[in-house]
């Protein structure tokens, strides 16, 4: 049978990004072989992962595992930020050491944005680490990645979906697959709400997203998302990736931890969902997998 | 010469739509059909009232800039509030509605609870424009009826879709206000309050937190680039007109003639380009374009 060889482009979304596991599980499954990887942000956590061999099951344990200690922490040393990430830095400096590029088995591009001019840059080689904590970088969240004398955020700023990453990297005839994780224009809009501290009591928690500078923030927070929509709609519009998945995670918040494998189930059923639209990208291929039956007479 | 202008935000900056207007008129531009957003909007709607450009500027000149902020007790949750300028507009806007307008204009908002552009071009003019220009968190959102609505430009800074449906077969110029994709990211300072002395502001400005929300306000200028780029990429105005403004914050407190005067400077580096557009056989193949759908 021949190889149904296909490019994926793996959007940000924060926790909405452990659904890439399940749309990466479930095209394995379904004998596509990927060939090459564009990630962005959560996407690239996931991307690395999996361009280094771990399985399905191995991604969710690293995801199980960063919910228990959580990501965030702030240190001395680091650019400033709001939460920091303390513990994801430490997590991922000891889990991928001093791993680069090289060591992976799949071509990769892990995507950031300058943020002093506005590009989105491709990070192809050096340390994952580097990579990585670059392209999470939620700006204002968590602190900027000093790299090669650039100040680099989250990639998802000015492409939330990094389709032409991923088609950089195969030749034209391989299809590319995009996976986006945030909600349609159109569709109200979830609150991002602010994360307050789960030390500080509910009754209080209440009143303080009940004070009007509170409020006030979360207009703004609202409206970036908006503005994140339409930058993905306009995004895709001109990338025109040959299929577009989309996992049902729109209801979960950014900065939420959520039930690692039931986000996950989400990819594998958002694939169920295309299949069909995706076999029809290979003719020849979908030919051998189901064999014509001669018609009864 | 028949023409529909679209007047995108910006702030402060969009002082520069009245010297493109002023260089319109004396051009002998017939404006057809208008639409604008934000600072846009509060252009438009004055234009659209019958106030020739030097009257507008005149208008906006009398306003002492340091009553804009502040916040009136019914105003919904927001950071600076704009109640000066409110009941500043109140006087000149108040009462009148979009049926008073000399042509036919659109606002654009943007509706927080179904994330859409909304396009206001019936009712209460000052709901609209104060609509119009709510900056997100910063002003407060208005509401109309069951719409939250904030800042048209947070989806589309320049409205050049809007007015071209207005108008179908006119030449569309649009003036956009944000700086090209490439040019050095802007944070936005907020205004001091008076009774900060610039010592602590300064003090203030180098704390981690507000770097913080220098590298979010940055990002958010990112973002608003690159939707006004492919809005403009998608919308295609006929002649796109950049006034040199980046340097000029968006609430800033600026000289207004001389804001506009570089609108003026702008008008003029098109002109050419926008003359070719009614040479005859342009002209000919917009009115047979116009017959072709009815």
């Amino acid at each position: 049978m021949t190889q149904k060889g296909i490019a994926i482009a793996l959007g940000g979304g924060g926790v909405k990004g452990v659904s890439h596991i399940g749309v990466l599980r479930a095209l394995t499954r379904n004998g596509f072989d990927i060939q090459a990887i564009g990630a962005t942000s959560m996407g690239a956590l996931v991307g690395v992962l999996f361009g280094l061999g771990y399985s399905p099951n191995e991604m969710e344990q690293v995801f199980h595992h960063l919910k228990r200690t959580g990501y965030s922490g702030r240190d001395k040393h680091s650019e400033p930020a709001f939460l920091g990430l303390r513990r994801f830095e430490k997590f991922v400096r000891e889990f991928f050491g001093k791993k680069t590029f090289h060591d992976l088995k799949i071509p990769l591009i892990v995507t950031a944005t300058e943020i002093e001019h506005g590009r989105e840059i491709f990070i192809r080689d050096g340390l994952l680490v580097e990579a990585l904590l670059a392209s999470v970088a939620l700006p204002g969240i968590f602190p900027a990645r000093r790299m090669m004398n650039m100040d680099l955020v989250d990639g998802g700023v000015l492409n939330p979906v990094p389709v032409e990453a991923a088609r950089s990297l195969v030749d034209a005839k391989t299809p590319v697959a995009a996976v986006v994780l945030t909600a349609p224009l159109g569709v109200p809009a979830t609150m991002e709400r602010i994360v307050l501290p789960r030390i500080i009591p509910r009754w209080l928690a209440r009143r303080i997203k009940r004070l009007r500078f509170v409020r006030a923030i979360d207009i703004l927070l609202l409206s970036q998302d908006m503005l994140n929509r339409a930058i993905t709609k306009h995004n895709l519009d001109s990338s025109k990736p040959d299929l577009i998945i989309r996992p049902n995670v729109a209801h979960l918040y950014t900065l939420d931890t959520g039930y690692v494998t039931e986000i996950a189930l989400e990819g594998d059923s958002a694939v169920r969902h295309v299949l069909p639209d995706l076999l029809k990208l290979f003719p020849n291929s979908a030919e051998e997998a189901i064999p014509h039956e001669p018609r009864p007479a | 010469m028949d023409i529909s202008l679209a007047l995108g935000g910006g702030g402060s900056k969009g002082n520069a739509h009245i010297g493109v207007l002023r260089r319109l008129d004396q051009h002998g531009f017939n404006i057809r059909a208008i639409a604008g957003t934000s600072f846009g909007a509060l252009v438009s709607a004055f234009y659209a009232l019958g106030y020739p450009p030097d009257e507008i500027e005149a208008t906006f000149t009398s306003f002492d800039q340091n009553k804009i902020f502040g916040h009136a007790p019914e105003d919904e949750p927001s950071f600076m509030g704009i109640a000066g300028g409110a009941e500043w507009l109140e006087i000149r806007l108040g009462g009148k509605t979009f049926a008073d307008l000399k042509i036919p204009c659109v606002l654009t908002a943007v509706d927080l609870n179904t994330g859409k552009e909304m396009l206001l071009s019936e009712g209460n003019l000052l709901d609209a424009v104060l609509a119009s220009a709510a900056i997100p968190g910063i002003f407060p959102a208005r509401r109309i009826g069951d719409m939250e609505l904030v800042d048209g430009g947070t989806l589309d800074p320049v409205p050049v879709a809007p007015v071209r449906a207005l108008a179908p077969n006119l030449p569309v110029v649009a003036v956009a206000l944000n700086a090209p994709m490439g040019e050095p990211a802007q944070s936005w300072s907020l205004p001091r309050p008076k009774y900060v002395p610039q010592s602590i502001a300064d003090r203030l400005s180098k704390m981690r937190y507000a770097q913080a929300i220098d590298v979010v306000l940055r990002s958010v200028d990112i973002m608003n680039r690159a939707v006004s780029e492919y809005r403009l990429e998608v919308d295609k105005p006929e002649i796109l007109i950049r006034p040199a403004v980046s340097d000029v914050d968006t609430l800033e407190q600026v000289s207004i003639s001389e804001i506009a005067k570089r609108g003026e400077k702008a008008f003029d580096d098109v002109l050419p380009e926008l003359m070719s557009l009614f040479a005859w056989h342009k002209r000919l193949a917009r009115t047979l374009n116009s017959w072709s759908q009815p």
